[in-house]
């Protein structure tokens, strides 16, 4: 039976190792997922994912997160992100590529404006994404937040391939021109 | 390649919404197409149904029942002349030895009063209606006598007042010759 959030995060206040067995037993799959679809590398996935729970060990406490799910992706996420770009060089052809080029057709680097740090651009596509469709808003986070192939959205939503493909299309075009609007891009 | 700032903001975005993506599930088509199917049916059986048993339209043929609806409202003789509505169809004179008998009450769109005779002790009811309700066979104008010989009435006429129809109702007299009753119907503003 799998552990509540919260006592997993008492584990990790009483400094209990059982505290990174409960997390590997409850979220050990997704992070994996994650990392998985980030590095396309069984290997470096899961050294992400040790590192994950390191970086959980560390971090609680003192910090005591509201949502423990999104916590610890967020932090395979960005630890897998770190690994890619030191592995940019022979990663070329990783699934994680055709992502970034798709996404930087909305807004590349150079054409952000340098008023808006990262955060702030998150915020603003929270903001975007809050007032879309709940199909279309979570199709675009599964394929640009944890970087889910087309395939496995499709599977996960009960969704045609081309369905999915033609939510992302349009949803990146709306938030290209919201982004416009907003100012983020120069 | 490097990991563009854009896919670095994303990283940025609410935790509700990574959250919400993990749990979500859609809503599945099939059960919507059976909510829209199952909607299309309904209304098209209350269609069906609305044109085979219509609405029932207010029934005036009862016509010597007073009005105790709670949601009537009760005006004086004075007042009714007044009313936005049926302050132009009430009739300003009455049969000879006819006076308003009570308060009139209009409900639903309709008006409902009584004339009372000391003298021959007749009643006449008249009811002033919107002429959508009008039964289709009935004729404006005449004066008409009931068919059933065991009824309560004696004899009643149909006035028509342009988007109203008045019926008024005789419990023991002939209209087509109560003294003063032409004088009543065409005295309306």
């Amino acid at each position: 039976m799998l552990v509540d959030d919260n006592k997993i995060i008492e584990l990790f206040f009483s400094r209990s190792e059982k505290a990174i067995a409960e997390t590997a037993s409850k979220y050990g799959k997704l992070c994996l997922s994650i990392a998985g679809n980030i590095l396309s590398n069984t290997e470096d996935s899961e050294e992400c994912v040790n590192d994950t729970y390191l970086t959980l060990w560390n971090k609680i406490p003192p910090a005591r997160p509201a949502n423990f799910m999104t916590f610890i992706c967020k932090i395979v996420r960005n630890l897998s992100l770190k690994k890619l770009e030191y592995n940019r060089a022979k990663r070329r052809d990783s699934n994680i590529t055709v992502c970034f080029s798709e996404l930087e057709e909305i807004l590349p680097d150079h054409a952000i404006s340098k008023n808006f740090d990262d955060e702030e651009i998150g915020r603003v596509i929270s903001e975007f994404l809050k007032k879309e469709k709940a199909d279309a808003r979570n199709v675009f986070i599964r394929k640009y937040w944890y970087f889910d192939s087309v395939s496995d959205i499709a599977k996960r939503y009960k969704f045609s391939e081309s369905k999915v493909k033609s939510m992302l299309f349009h949803t990146r075009n709306k938030l290209k021109k919201y982004l416009i609007k907003e100012g983020v891009h120069i | 390649m490097s990991v563009s700032r854009i896919s670095k903001a994303m990283g940025y975005i609410d935790d509700e919404l990574i959250s919400e993506a993990e749990s979500y599930k859609p809503k599945s088509s099939f059960v919507i197409t059976t909510i829209k199917v199952a909607a299309v049916a309904f209304a098209a059986c209350l269609v069906i149904a609305m044109i085979i048993n219509p609405q029932p339209k207010p029934d005036f043929t009862i016509t010597y029942t007073s009005t105790t609806s709670a949601n009537a409202e009760a005006l004086y003789a004075h007042e009714i002349y007044d009313h936005k509505v049926f302050g132009d169809c009430f009739p300003t004179e009455f049969a000879d030895n006819y006076f308003i008998n009570g308060k009139i009450y209009i409900y639903d769109n309709t008006l409902e009063a009584e004339f009372y005779n000391h003298f021959n002790l007749d009643t006449i009811y008249l009811h002033i209606f919107p002429k959508k309700y009008l039964p289709q066979d009935e004729v404006m104008g005449r004066v008409l006598y009931p068919q059933n010989k065991n009824s309560d009435i004696t004899s009643y006429t149909w006035v028509d007042m342009g988007e109203y129809a008045a019926k008024y109702t005789s419990e023991k007299c002939d209209l087509a010759t109560l003294e003063g009753f032409d004088k009543m119907i065409n005295s309306t503003k």
